[in-house]
């Protein structure tokens, strides 16, 4: 019972941020600089066109009267045109999301393939040179940013051993590189927080219990170890994951990867304005119920832990 | 001294920053007939596209990318600082505001923000560095307001309010020392992550404007002859690393030092 109500105010405070963040977005298409009509159509526009454009944002209206419409849109999955090819903005989103998900799922994969290697290691030996060894690796991965490990990544990969295609979807291979952008630094983050939560479990009673009773080592971590180190790793992973689906669009222009990001910085450079609010929507709205997502599964995984907070 | 690397490259880094304004003109110097040569004696890093020298433009950057950084970092300290202690300190409805559009914020991923914001204010210099001062303001005001919330039921800021210390005293001399050292911290974590983003907005073409050495540009342009000369990679992208690897470390340190948790 008390579950359950908490689950309805946690439900009913996401829908309170998604709509904060939406107003948000709206207000953000406020601060184009002048008239917006002038910034997408140029100063050299004939009088038709601009009062066309008017119209169809629907300009004129009053501010509580845009907002409105703007609500009522999204709502009703009416989320304009296009500017730039006069598609339904939603259309666009839908097409290219996938793209976007699909790279965000296999860095995931990657992250936790070189994650849990490096954390456990690290943990078993620290201060010894396997955990220098790890420490090091997790801070110059941390350090990297996308837009110098990806093209380092093409060079070598793609340019020199031609084991991956430098850019694009066209091939099964090409998530591979960028994935492994993406990783990357995800797997430094993770590595370190599996290490130090994994160090606090490995001093608890019920490990040395677990070892008395006469499991070895390995069994004593993968049973008893592993199972309580997963709570706080799992909350970094959710945050990375959320901060994943915001930094692809540097990853996927890098190496021209048709997703949501790259949909993102085609809307700026088009002064497609509608579209790139539709962008920072749909990306922003992930980014938001991931994170809940993330509280959702820990709280499951911890009964202990505190919901309501 | 192994120990210190990081602060030999802060001081490499802030030396060449001093001599950067020299390095402007003859950093956007065109020399076609060098166009894309790789690095030799004369020419340590190459030059890219234009023939133009890329060590002296790396180094012309340092006077773009890292100041732009500390003076993002600076000022969102200062507004964060100010509204998260005022918050905490006052509470009411102004701090529970306060609160609501700090989680607002926070859920939203910063990166893709500031992209967004500089995008439509259009690219150029100044507008990133507003675009990021409005996304950074937010983590120094949560932690901000956090330490102050608890600072002001310590007995020193109690025996103050009894004493009957002006507000703005007790405030400025009671409460900000101790705040010192979390916002620092902070700070140092915040230059690192503020240049990482300016280097990603001057790559994506949002930043510095051509002919303006700035590192995430210079990448910009790297990538696109990355399969002619991927010398030019090496310059720009050493700076950036060293930079955030040095400041992280640094901000780690100082969190050792001064014994504060994550």
């Amino acid at each position: 019972m008390m579950r359950t109500f908490q689950f309805a105010t946690r439900l009913l405070a996401t829908i309170a941020t998604l709509l904060g963040v939406s107003l948000m977005v709206f207000l953000l298409m406020q601060a184009i600089p002048g008239d917006p009509v002038d910034a997408m159509l140029g100063e050299r526009a004939s009088g038709a066109d601009r009062m066309a454009l008017r119209e169809a944002l629907g300009l004129e209206a009053s501010l509580p009267e845009q907002l409105r419409r703007y609500y009522g849109g999204l709502l009703t999955g009416d989320w304009g045109r296009s500017l730039q090819t006069q598609e339904p903005i939603l259309d666009l989103l839908v097409a290219r999301a996938p793209g976007t998900l699909m790279l965000a799922g296999s860095a995931v994969l990657l992250a936790l393939m070189l994650a849990l290697p490096l954390g456990i290691w690290s943990a078993l030996r620290p201060g010894r040179l396997p955990d220098h060894f790890a420490g090091a690796v997790a801070l110059t991965g941390g350090a990297v940013p996308g837009f110098i490990l990806g093209p380092v990544l093409i060079m070598v990969f793609a340019v020199w051993l031609g084991w991956a295609p430098v850019g694009g979807a066209d091939t099964r291979g090409s998530v591979v590189l960028p994935a492994l952008t993406l990783a990357l630094g995800m797997a430094a983050v993770l590595s370190r927080q599996l290490r130090a939560a994994l160090l606090e479990v490995l001093d608890e009673d019920f490990m040395r219990a677990a070892r008395a009773r006469g499991l070895g080592h390995a069994a004593a971590l993968w049973r008893h170890g592993l199972r309580n180190a997963a709570i706080p790793v799992l909350t970094v992973l959710g945050m990375q994951l959320g901060a994943l689906l915001g930094g692809a669009v540097i990853t996927e222009t890098v190496f021209s990867w048709p997703g949501l990001g790259t949909l993102t910085m085609e809307a700026i450079e088009r002064r497609d304005y509608p579209l790139l609010q539709g962008c920072v929507l749909v990306i922003s709205a992930a980014w938001v119920i991931v994170n809940r997502l993330t509280d959702l599964i820990t709280a499951w995984c911890d009964p202990r832990i505190d919901w309501s907070g | 001294m192994v120990r210190h690397w990081y602060l030999g490259v802060l001081v490499g880094w802030l030396a060449l920053a001093c001599v950067a304004p020299w390095c402007v003109e003859a950093g956007n110097r065109i020399a076609l007939e060098r166009a894309f040569a790789p690095p030799a004696a004369d020419l340590w890093l190459g030059s890219d596209d234009l023939g133009r020298s890329i060590l002296l433009r790396t180094v012309a950057g340092a006077a773009v990318s890292a100041p732009l950084a500390a003076g993002v970092v600076l000022v969102s300290l200062c507004v964060g600082t100010f509204l998260g202690t005022f918050g905490a300190w006052r509470g009411g409805w102004f701090d529970a505001c306060l609160q609501r559009v700090v989680e607002l914020f926070q859920a939203f991923p910063g990166l893709l923000l500031a992209i967004a914001l500089a995008g439509i204010l259009g690219p150029g210099t100044g507008n990133v560095a507003l675009a990021l001062c409005l996304v950074g303001w937010v983590g120094f005001a949560r932690l901000a307001r956090a330490q102050a919330a608890s600072l002001k039921s310590w007995e020193h800021v109690l025996v103050a309010r009894a004493l009957g210390t002006p507000e703005a005293r007790i405030l400025l001399r009671h409460i900000l020392p101790l705040l010192a050292a979390p916002l620092l911290v902070e700070a140092t974590f915040a230059f690192a992550a503020t240049l990482a983003a300016e280097a990603g907005m001057s790559f994506l073409g949002l930043g510095a404007q051509p002919p303006m050495a700035a590192w995430g540009s210079m990448l910009r342009e790297a990538t696109q002859f990355l399969l002619v000369a991927p010398h030019m990679l090496i310059g720009p992208g050493f700076a950036i690393l060293s930079l955030v690897m040095a400041m992280q470390t640094a901000g780690e340190r100082l969190r050792q030092r001064w014994q504060l948790p994550r």
